[in-house]
């Protein structure tokens, strides 16, 4: 087995997968993905030049492979009819929830449910900065932006998230009304 | 702490509640799925070059041995002939000399000949220059170049049209006249012009008036297309276009923001490639490099999320002679580590050079110790001049 995927594997390989599968919320496609991003680490592992760390290259790869997957899922059509903005694409999730998540507490459902209502970049800079923890500055490597548009996208982010949690609130209270 | 920060800081705590998702699989499956899926053969362009490079080996393997046959032909038929007179010894010695430097003149020129042999086959085999340079215009002609999305509205190439100048008597007269009649279609890109507004020329300045209507604030990406689009207008040393849409000044971007007048981006960057099924275009990189080598260290990887191909193969190797920085003529020294044949790609990739250098202000370049004489029409052995623009098509109605 190759030392470098193994090495990679035991490191990073809990943290790759669960960024793709909240990215995408499909553990079939997350498993195809990472895959994916295995093979385009191997084969560009002699060109990484150590300018950022091994973990951010591997992310922004990542990020890459979901991107070119969102991309093959629209049609040509969709494309140029609707003229496809990959910054505010939404992404619906039409299936159930995943067990691991239907076994938690509401407020995580709720907020799993919510990621939908972000863009592609919102979602990707929720994930990174809360659930992989990563840093302002470490977020920005993997994005390849600035510091400030991180800070700003999370912002959005945070307020998309919080004002459809409220919204889906009400909506449960009136239902119960 | 107001009640939103409050509610925000309670979002995060439950996004870092959120469960670990486990990959069921065990590190031995997914390790020999990817191997089978690395396995699976893939088109390589040096996979082309090999397969090219190998029959001009064998070629020389040939003519070596065709050599030492003569030489050897001549040596046994001068022992026959041990009994003939001084006259025919004489003869002999010089046939033999004779048949030996023929040989060898036909082996020292086997290279250059073969080249020959290349570009002559080739000239067939070759697509068309991937830009405009002076010698192709007339003196009645004008070159319009616009930018045009890719079809996953991920690139903006630059095409450029010959226009003559009968069409107008403004340089923007020739550019709407492009913008009315490109078949963005029939170049596999994006339909995109005319724009939804008129572009017109008033005291001294550039002005695009957008219907209100207009669809370029959907999106930050069609905001983005749309000011590439406008920095195309740079070929016309524009530094800005002023906005308006309807009878206000100011167009509101959704992303942007309020843009009175819009800046041209004149960043510069090394060309890569940009293929479509039928068609291949050189456009700008999008990493945006100040200095010349980085661009062309750039030319050199793929950029998998604009899909863009390389034009520099990465075993070429090359630096910047110093002492031509300060002049127009950027030379570049190769280090011959590798067979060049002339083919679509080294084509590509001399014309990449040539574009990447008139964005960086040169005026001709000079390829010094490179192993090939030339290619396509350039002769490699002078300095050749940049082009005026990139990616000359025909327009139907010209």
């Amino acid at each position: 087995m190759n030392a470098k995927f193994k090495e990679i594997y035991e490191k990073y390989h809990n943290d790759l997968f669960r960024f793709l599968f909240y990215l995408v919320k499909n553990r079939e496609v997350a498993e195809d993905l990472i895959q994916e991003v295995y093979i385009r680490v191997l084969r560009s592992y002699d060109k990484f030049e150590g300018k950022s760390s091994l973990k951010t290259w591997l992310f922004s790869i990542a990020r890459n492979v979901s991107i070119d997957y969102f991309r093959k899922q629209q049609s040509l059509k969709n494309k140029l009819l609707n003229q496809i903005d990959w910054n505010r694409l939404e992404i619906n999730d039409h299936h159930p929830l995943p067990e691991e998540i239907a076994i938690q507490n509401e407020e995580i459902r709720t907020l799993y449910k919510c990621l939908d209502a972000c863009t592609l970049d919102q979602r990707t800079v929720i994930i990174v900065r809360f659930i992989q923890d990563l840093s302002i500055v470490e977020t920005a490597k993997v994005l390849g932006w600035s510091e400030s548009k991180v800070k700003t996208t999370q912002h959005r982010a945070l307020n998309i998230l919080r004002k459809n949690m409220e919204k889906l609130k009400k909506k449960e209270e009136s239902t119960r009304e | 702490m107001n009640n939103d920060k409050r509610k925000e800081d309670n979002l995060i705590k439950i996004l870092h509640q959120f469960p670990n998702i486990d990959d069921k699989r065990s590190m031995e499956e997914i390790y020999m799925n990817i191997q089978k899926e690395m396995n699976t053969p893939k088109k390589s362009p040096l996979y082309n070059k090999k397969r090219i490079f190998w029959p001009s080996l064998a070629t020389v393997a040939v003519m070596f041995l065709s050599l030492f046959l003569v030489i050897n032909h001549f040596n046994q038929q001068s022992v026959n002939d041990s009994n003939a007179d001084e006259i025919n010894i004489a003869l002999d010695k010089s046939m033999e000399q004779n048949g030996v430097q023929e040989n060898a003149e036909l082996f020292s020129t086997q290279d250059s000949d073969q080249v020959e042999l290349f570009s002559d086959n080739s000239q067939l085999l070759l697509e068309g220059k991937k830009a405009i340079y002076l010698d192709d215009l007339q003196e009645d002609d004008f070159v319009v170049t616009i930018g045009i999305p890719d079809m996953a509205v991920l690139n903006v190439i630059p095409v450029s049209v010959v226009v003559k100048k009968d069409r107008g008597n403004h340089w923007l007269d020739y550019y709407n006249f492009v913008y009315e009649n490109i078949d963005e279609g029939k170049l596999e890109l994006a339909e995109y012009y005319p724009y939804d507004g008129t572009l017109k020329y008033e005291n001294d300045q550039i002005t695009l008036d957008l219907m209100t209507d207009h669809e370029y604030d959907y999106g930050s990406i069609s905001e983005e297309i749309f000011f590439k689009s406008l920095d195309h207008l740079k070929y016309q040393d524009i530094d800005s276009v002023l906005l308006n849409e309807g009878s206000n000044r100011g167009v509101d971007f959704s992303h942007t923001g309020k843009i009175y007048e819009y800046k041209i981006d004149n960043s510069r960057s090394g060309y890569l490639i940009y293929q479509t099924k039928n068609k291949v275009y050189l456009t700008p990189s999008p990493n945006k490099f100040d200095s010349i080598e980085d661009a062309f260290l750039d030319m050199k990887n793929k950029n998998e999320l604009y899909n863009l191909e390389p034009t520099i193969p990465d075993q070429i190797e090359f630096f910047i002679d110093n002492n031509e920085r300060e002049t127009d003529q950027l030379k570049l020294v190769f280090k011959n580590n590798i067979e060049l044949i002339e083919s679509n790609e080294t084509l590509r990739m001399i014309e990449a050079i040539l574009l990447t250098a008139k964005d960086y202000g040169y005026e001709t370049v000079l390829f010094e110790n490179i192993n090939l004489y030339n290619v396509g029409p350039f002769n490699l052995e002078k300095p050749i001049e940049v082009p005026i623009a990139p990616n000359p098509v025909q327009m139907d109605k010209n």
